[in-house]
């Protein structure tokens, strides 16, 4: 479970922030995520693995592709969590940050 | 009288209804998943859903179960190809194709009974069984791979049963963190993920003993799952003592986690 | 529209053994199985995940009838389906080898009761579910479903073998 102060921190983000479980791991559904400038579509449902999955210790999908003014490796593709299909690029955050942290870390690589 | 299935009686007075009655998805019908397409309509199962994006290649023709020549000439599609020869051996049986990653056609694979996955990676693995506990799905999974031994090439494969509030893959220790690590940094084994048709027969055949009893229950044994090991070069099949040290019940997917999430 | 009901396999040995519990007056015990309602193609698929059995001090004396509860069993059963987002299932046992078939009194009982969980809960189906020795019937009621209930095609229970219990 992600704490409630973590969830509250990424509410401040994105108001509609939930958290959810599957498979033992969890997750943070950001609806409507507002990305980086330059970014298209600006804003888009993302959803924050915080643990270790598809060999990465944690990873941010999207519910579409992104172009972005960084392109990226978009590896995965239509990756079913939650009863729904992401996607997601190459990009590795090490664990240690807080979950708000790893996010940010995440969406610089839009940028 | 149909006298087709005379000689299976043995598996339950209720076993070929409960087979024509049942609905299994296959999710990959390249080397292995096109044995058990062929297998299962031998058995008499009534429904099958077929899930594959791929169409065959020359180089699938030492291996992929009912494909011609002319089907790699025309690129068929394998789902096509495992269509036309579940007909062939059993016209009865009413078949869904979807030439697409299941995740694509994921609402259908709801109503399967069973899923056999058949699927090339760990990752996709991962997300399978995740969507079939959601469901109360079970799944037969299969897979072979050739790796190096002291540079010789030894083929490994495994079969494993995932039935929901038992051991997940996870729980067995069959996925784990560094294998999908590996796997995402491409990591490979000998070749371009080498296949053989024998291997991929006898992987094939033991899930379909597999499906079968999950379906008519004629062994009548509780089991918690089915975690087997196959060596290829040996050409034994063994029980992996993974299973027996795996959670009572599963600690990734309880049964309260069913469903579509509440979100 | 095809509704089908799962239950896994070790919840339904939990509801059967506590079907077949004695009572000190009722003939019959009952129950509420919740369930997760999700849409497939064909139409609706029930997942069954909890039992919640009528407690002892629930059951009303009357000996016309297998079982009969008071309305703080029915308004738990409300509750858990609100509160939990889940399709309720009256549950009991016909204790006999066969396909179990819905009594005109079954019948009779879930057409008055299920409306009250189909108006708490409209967007969900309710209904009644009951087990015979190796087999099982149920019947939904729901907002656009027919005002005598629908069937349930397909019961399956879910264990290290698949029981079909009610066939399609």
């Amino acid at each position: 479970m992600v704490a409630e102060e973590q969830v509250r921190e990424f509410m401040s983000l994105c108001p509609d922030a939930k958290q959810a479980t599957e498979g033992g791991i969890d997750y943070v559904l950001l609806p409507l995520l507002k990305l980086p400038n330059g970014c298209n579509p600006n804003a888009v449902d993302c959803l924050l693995a915080l643990g270790a999955r598809d060999g990465y210790e944690n990873r941010l999908f999207f519910a579409q592709i992104v172009a972005s003014p960084q392109a990226r490796n978009w590896k995965g593709q239509n990756i079913r969590i939650l009863e729904r299909n992401w996607f997601a690029y190459s990009w590795r955050v090490p664990n240690g940050l807080r979950p708000m942290e790893i996010l940010i870390a995440h969406l610089q690589a839009l940028r | 009288m149909n006298d087709r299935y005379s000689r299976q009686t043995f598996l339950g007075r209720d076993a070929t209804q409960n087979l024509q009655a049942a609905r299994v998805a296959i999710v990959g019908v390249g080397g292995g998943g096109s044995h058990i397409a062929q297998q299962l309509a031998y058995v008499g199962l009534g429904h099958m859903q077929l899930y594959d994006s791929d169409r065959v290649e020359s180089s699938n023709l030492n291996r992929l179960v009912g494909a011609t020549i002319e089907d790699a000439k025309l690129h068929e599609l394998k789902v096509n190809v495992a269509q036309r020869m579940i007909r062939a051996v059993n016209p009865e049986v009413r078949i869904e194709i979807f030439p697409s990653q299941w995740q694509l056609a994921a609402a259908e694979l709801r109503e399967a009974d069973v899923i056999v996955s058949c699927l090339d990676s760990y990752a996709a693995r991962q997300d399978i069984e995740s969507a079939a506990r959601r469901f109360l799905i079970p799944v037969v999974d299969i897979g072979m791979d050739v790796h190096l031994v002291n540079e010789k090439p030894h083929i490994t494969g495994q079969i494993i049963l995932s039935i929901p509030g038992g051991p997940c893959m996870k729980c067995m220790g069959f996925l784990n963190d560094e294998r999908l690590r590996q796997e995402a940094q491409h990591y490979g084994a000998a070749g371009e993920r080498p296949q053989v048709i024998w291997s991929n027969g006898v992987l094939a055949s033991v899930a379909v003993g597999i499906v079968v009893d999950v379906l008519t229950g004629w062994r009548s044994v509780p089991r918690r799952g089915e975690y087997l090991h196959y060596d290829g070069n040996s050409h034994e099949l063994s029980r992996s003592p993974r299973l027996e040290y795996a959670p009572p019940t599963c600690i990734h997917f309880p049964l309260e986690e069913i469903g579509e999430p509440r979100l | 529209m095809n509704i089908a009901l799962r239950i896994p396999g070790s919840l339904t040995d939990v509801i059967l053994a506590d079907l077949r519990r004695q009572h000190a007056f009722a003939y019959e015990r009952v129950g509420f199985l919740l369930s997760k309602q999700t849409s497939v193609p064909s139409g609706l698929l029930l997942l069954g995940y909890k039992y919640m059995p009528i407690r002892d001090d629930q059951y009303i004396e009357d000996h016309t009838v297998g079982a009969k509860f008071d309305s703080s069993a029915i308004r738990d059963g409300m509750q858990a389906a609100l509160s939990e987002g889940a399709t309720a299932l009256h549950v009991h046992l016909h204790d006999h080898v066969g396909r179990p078939h819905m009594s005109r009194t079954d019948i009779r009982e879930m057409q008055a009761l299920m409306p009250c969980f189909v108006n708490l809960c409209p967007e969900r189906v309710h209904g009644a579910l009951v087990f015979s020795v190796g087999a099982a019937v149920a019947k939904v009621w729901g907002t656009h479903l027919p005002a005598e209930g629908s069937p349930v095609s397909k019961i399956t229970s879910v264990g290290s073998s698949i029981r079909f219990l009610g066939a399609a």
